[in-house]
C-alpha cells in the first residue's frame, strides 16, 4: 500500500471503526435483552409451546419477521425475534457508512485531492473499502465477544461457536450492503440520492423476502432475495457456513462492477444526474418555512419508520398478548397489583420502542440546528433582525411539536394495527401511551438544546449517546445485572408504562419539567456567546 | 442620531492565549468607502464578526449608527447587511430561494434592484447552491447584501471568488450604493480595489491598528516613487534622510521618498540628472513599505 493510500484507509477508519463499534455494541445487547427475558416471559415448556404455536403459524407475523422455528428453544426464540430488526439495522448502518465515506467526501469536496495524489482512482476505492472492512469487523468482534459472554450464562447456553456464526452473519450482511451503498455512491450524486438508492435496494429486498415467507407455496420467492439468504443462515438454531456462499459471491460481485465503474465518471458526479424538480417550490419566506424546507423530508421519512413500527406492534399485539396472559407472568404480575393483560404488558414494550425512536428523532433534528451553526449558515440568518435568541427557541418549539405529532400518530396506529390484527384496544388509551412516550423525548430535546446552546461540536453525538446509555441500563437492569442502582440515570425509567401501569403525572410532568428547564437555561445562554464555525 | 456609522473603543478579542484584537478604535463615518487592510491573521474578519455582534468583544464597546451592538443587535441589524468571506448558503435551495429568504428575514430591500443584479452579474437563480460554483455562490449573497439596501453593507473579502468582469460590476454596484449615501466597510486583499473603491482605510497587524487615513493623506504622508538616470555612475544615496533605495545599477537609481522631497533635492545638486520621474506610491507599494520584508514599524 503506497503512503497515499494509507492517508485514504486511515481517513475513514475513525468513523468506520467508531460505528462497527457501537453497532457491535447494540447488537449484542439486543440479544442480552432478548435472551435474558425469554426464561422469564415463558418460563414453562407450556407457556412456549403456546408460543410456538401462536407465532409459528401466524402468515402475517412471519412475513414481517421471517420465519418462526424452534420457537420453543431460546435460540429459535431470539433469532425469531432479533433477525429481522438486527439484519435491517445492521444493513442500514452499513449503507450509510459507504455513503458517507465515499459520496460524503465527494460532495463535501475532500476526495479531489485524493484523487490529485499519485493514487489511481481505484487505489482510492479499494483503500476506502477497506476501511469500511475493518469497521465490519469490529462489529463482528464486539458482537461476537459480547453474545460468546452472554451464552457463558447457564440460563442462556449459547457455544461458542453459535456465537461467532451469528456476529459473522450480520458481518456478511454488514458486507453486502456497505457495497450496495458503494455501487449507488458510483451511480448518484449527492449523498442523500446515493442512500435513497441503497435504501430502495434494501426495502424492495425485504419486500421480496415478506413474500417468500408469507405462505408456503411462495417460499421460493425468498431465494430471490439477498435477506431471504440471510435468513437462511438462521443463527442460534442451526450452522450452515455454506449459507455464506451466495452472499459471497454477490459481495465479490458488486465490489468488481464498483471498481470497474469508478474510473468511468467524474468525481464529484454520479451516472445519473439529478433531474430538475419539475415544479418550482415556494421558496421560505420565515425561519419555519426554513426548517420546514430543510427538514421536511427527514421529518416524514422518521414518521413512517415511526408509524410502520407502530403498526408492527399493534398488530402482533394480540397474539403475543395470549402468550404473556397464559404465561407465569401475568400471574406475577397480578400479584403486584397490576391487573394488565397480556397485550397491554406487550404494549407498554411497544411504545418504550417508539419512545427510543421519538428520543432519536428529537435529538437527531436538534443536532442539525449545530450543524446551521458550524457549517456558518447561521451567520447570515444571525445578522438578520431576529434575536439569536428566538432562532434557538423557534428550532427547539418546532421539534417540540414534531416530537408531539410523532407520537400522536404512534398511539393512532397502534390502536389501528392492533384492530387490524384482530385484537381490540381502546383507541383513547393508545392516544395518551403515545403522548406519554413523548416525555423522555422531550427532556432530551431541552437537554440537547442547552448543548447546542453551549457546545456546538458536542451536540451531535450527545443525543444517540443519551439515549444509548439510557438504552444500555435498562437492558443491563433487564437482564438481572447490579446495574439496577443506575435506572434513575435512565430517561426510560421516569416514563410512564401506560397502557400496562397507569398514567404518572408526577414522573412525566418531572421529564417534561426537566427538558423546559434546560431548554430555557439554553436559550439564555445563547445569544451570550460567540458563534462558531468549524 | 449619530453622524458615525461605526464607532469603536478600546475594542478587544481574546482567543485564549491569543489577542486577535487590541484596543482598536475606529470612526467610520456615514457615507464613507472604508477598507479593512492586513496580513493574513490580522484581526479584519474578527473586528468584523464583532461589528456584527456575533462574537462578543473581550472589552472595549462598537457602535453602528449609535447603537450598542452587544446590547442591542436587533435594531444594529435592521441597518445592516454582511456578505461573509466564505459563503455558506443551503445547498438544497436555489439561488432565488436564498435571495427571497434574505430579503424576508431582513424585512427591507428593492426586488426591482435585485433582478437587475442578477441580470448584470449574470447569476442563474434557478439553481441550486451545490450545484454553483464559488464565485457564483458569492454573488447571491452579494446581491442579497446590496439589494437590502442597507445603510451600512459589510463585506468580507466580497470579490475573492469572482472573475474580474463580475468584479467590475461589484465596483459599480459599490458606487452606487456610495451615492445613495450608503456606508460601505470592505476588507480586502486586492488592494486595486481598495484603491479604487475606498475613501479611507484602516491598516491592522496582529490585532493592532497602524494607521488609518485617507488614501490621498496615505500618500502625502508616505512615499514618492522616484526613478533617476545619471550621467555615469550613480552616487551613493543611502545616507541621505527620508530615502530608501529599492534598485540601484549602472546609472539608473530607484528610491522611496517619505517626508518631503528637500534632502534628495539637495543630495542631487552635484550630479547630472538625465531623467528623473516621480509619481505617487501605489497602495501596493504602501502595503509592502508596511508589511513587506524590511519594513519599518510605524
Ligand atoms: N475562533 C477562533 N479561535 C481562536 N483563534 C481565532 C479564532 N478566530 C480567529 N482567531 C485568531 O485571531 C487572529 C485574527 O484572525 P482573523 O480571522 O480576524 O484574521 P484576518 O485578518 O481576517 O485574516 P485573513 O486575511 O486570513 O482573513 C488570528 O491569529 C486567528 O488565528
Ligand atoms: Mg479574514
Amino acid at each position: 500500500m503506497t503512503r497515499a493510500a494509507f492517508a485514504t484507509f486511515r481517513q475513514g477508519l475513525n468513523r468506520s471503526v467508531m460505528g462497527g463499534v457501537m453497532v457491535g455494541l447494540v447488537a449484542g445487547l439486543m440479544v442480552a435483552s432478548v435472551a435474558g427475558s425469554y426464561n422469564t416471559l415463558y418460563p414453562t415448556a407450556q407457556s412456549r409451546e403456546d408460543l410456538s404455536i401462536i407465532f409459528g403459524a401466524n402468515h402475517a407475523v412471519s412475513a414481517l419477521f421471517g420465519r418462526a422455528t424452534s420457537l420453543n428453544s431460546l435460540g429459535g426464540f431470539t433469532n425469531f425475534k432479533l433477525g429481522t430488526t438486527i439484519t435491517i439495522t445492521i444493513a442500514l448502518w452499513a449503507l450509510l457508512l459507504a455513503t458517507r465515506l465515499l459520496r460524503g467526501e465527494e460532495d463535501a469536496g475532500r476526495a479531489d485531492w485524493l484523487v490529485m495524489s499519485d493514487q489511481s482512482r481505484r487505489d482510492v476505492l479499494m483503500a476506502q473499502m477497506a476501511s469500511m472492512v475493518t469497521g465490519i469487523v469490529a462489529m463482528v468482534v464486539v458482537t461476537g465477544i459480547i453474545v460468546m459472554a452472554i451464552g457463558r450464562e447457564a440460563s442462556v447456553g449459547f457455544s461458542a461457536s453459535s456465537a461467532w456464526y451469528f456476529a459473522l452473519s450480520l458481518g456478511a450482511t454488514a458486507m453486502l450492503f456497505a457495497l450496495v451503498g458503494v455501487l449507488s455512491s458510483q451511480f448518484f450524486a449527492p449523498r442523500h440520492r446515493a442512500s435513497r438508492a441503497g435504501g430502495i435496494v434494501l426495502g424492495v429486498a425485504y419486500g421480496i423476502r415478506m413474500v417468500g415467507d408469507a405462505s408456503a407455496a411462495t417460499a421460493w420467492v425468498s431465494w430471490l432475495s439477498p435477506l431471504g439468504w440471510i435468513e437462511s443462515l438462521n443463527p442460534f438454531v442451526t450452522t450452515r457456513p455454506f449459507g455464506f456462499i451466495p452472499i459471497a459471491c454477490l459481495s465479490l460481485v458488486l465490489a468488481a462492477v464498483a471498481l470497474l465503474s469508478v474510473t468511468q465518471r467524474d468525481v464529484g458526479a454520479g451516472f445519473f444526474e439529478e433531474r430538475a424538480p419539475r415544479h418550482v417550490r415556494q421558496p421560505p419566506r420565515n425561519l419555519v418555512g426554513l426548517f420546514v424546507r430543510l427538514e421536511g423530508v427527514t421529518i416524514s421519512s422518521w414518521f413512517i419508520a415511526l408509524g410502520v413500527t407502530a403498526l408492527l406492534f399493534g398488530f402482533v399485539a394480540k397474539s403475543a398478548g395470549t402468550v404473556v396472559a397464559n404465561s407465569s407472568i401475568a400471574q406475577v404480575l397480578k400479584r403486584l397489583g397490576i391487573a394488565a393483560s397480556g397485550m397491554n404488558t406487550y404494549l407498554s414494550i411497544a411504545f418504550l420502542i417508539t419512545s427510543v425512536l421519538l428520543c432519536l428523532f428529537a435529538t437527531i433534528t436538534m443536532a442539525g440546528f449545530s450543524d446551521e451553526e458550524l457549517s456558518g449558515r447561521l451567520d447570515l440568518v444571525a445578522t438578520s433582525p431576529t434575536p439569536r435568541a428566538k432562532l434557538l427557541m423557534q428550532r427547539s418549539i418546532l421539534v417540540a411539536l414534531a416530537v408531539l405529532i410523532g407520537s400522536l400518530l404512534a398511539g393512532m396506529v397502534v390502536s389501528l394495527g392492533v384492530m387490524c390484527g384482530g385484537g381490540h384496544a381502546a383507541v383513547f388509551t393508545m392516544i395518551e401511551a403515545g403522548l406519554v412516550s413523548a416525555s423522555p423525548a422531550l427532556c432530551l430535546l431541552g437537554l440537547i438544546t442547552l448543548i447546542a446552546a453551549i457546545r456546538p461540536r458536542w451536540a451531535k453525538a450527545a443525543g444517540p449517546t443519551l439515549v444509548m446509555a439510557s438504552f444500555v441500563i435498562e437492558v443491563a437492569a433487564g437482564i438481572g445485572t447490579s446495574a439496577h442502582g443506575l435506572l434513575p440515570l435512565s430517561v426510560f425509567h421516569w416514563m410512564a408504562t401506560v397502557p400496562a401501569g397507569s398514567f404518572d403525572l408526577a414522573s412525566t410532568a418531572a421529564l417534561i419539567a426537566i427538558g423546559v428547564g434546560a431548554g430555557l437555561v439554553g436559550v439564555w445562554i445563547f445569544p451570550r456567546r460567540d458563534l462558531q464555525t468549524r | 442620531m449619530s453622524d458615525f456609522a461605526i464607532e469603536a473603543h478600546g475594542l478587544t478579542k481574546r482567543f485564549g492565549a491569543t489577542l486577535a484584537l487590541d484596543h482598536l478604535d475606529l470612526v467610520v463615518e456615514a457615507g464613507e468607502v472604508f477598507g479593512l487592510l492586513g496580513p493574513n491573521g490580522a484581526g479584519k474578519t474578527t473586528a468584523i464578526r464583532l461589528l456584527l455582534g456575533l462574537a462578543r468583544a473581550s472589552e472595549g464597546s462598537i457602535r453602528v449608527f449609535g447603537i450598542d451592538v452587544a446590547a442591542n443587535p436587533v435594531r444594529a441589524h435592521r441597518r445592516l447587511a454582511y456578505v461573509p468571506g466564505e459563503v455558506s448558503l443551503w445547498p438544497g435551495l436555489t439561488g432565488h430561494d436564498c435571495l427571497e429568504l434574505m430579503m424576508s428575514l431582513s424585512g427591507r430591500g428593492d426586488k426591482a434592484y435585485r433582478s437587475e443584479l442578477v441580470d448584470r452579474f449574470h447569476l442563474d437563480p434557478t439553481r441550486k447552491i451545490r450545484t454553483l460554483s464559488k464565485g457564483n455562490r458569492q454573488k447571491v449573497a452579494l446581491i442579497a447584501a446590496l439589494a437590502s439596501r442597507a445603510d451600512l453593507l459589510v463585506f468580507d473579502e466580497p470579490t475573492s471568488g469572482l472573475d474580474p468582469l463580475m468584479e467590475r460590476e461589484f465596483r459599480v454596484a459599490v458606487q452606487e450604493a456610495t451615492q445613495r449615501g450608503q456606508t460601505i466597510l470592505l476588507s480586502s486583499h486586492i488592494l486595486s480595489e481598495v484603491d479604487a473603491l475606498c475613501s479611507k482605510v484602516a491598516l491592522l497587524q496582529n490585532g493592532k491598528l497602524i494607521e488609518v487615513a485617507t488614501l490621498d493623506a496615505m500618500r502625502a504622508i508616505a512615499s514618492v516613487r522616484v526613478d533617476l538616470e545619471f550621467e555615469g555612475p550613480a552616487p551613493d544615496l543611502a545616507a541621505v534622510p527620508g530615502i530608501k533605495v529599492m534598485e540601484q545599477r549602472d546609472g539608473h537609481v530607484s528610491l522611496q521618498v517619505s517626508g518631503g522631497t528637500q534632502a534628495l533635492m539637495a543630495a542631487l545638486r552635484s550630479t547630472t540628472v538625465t531623467s528623473l520621474l516621480s509619481r505617487e506610491a501605489s497602495l501596493e507599494e504602501l502595503f509592502f513599505a508596511r508589511y513587506g520584508p524590511g519594513a519599518t514599524p510605524p
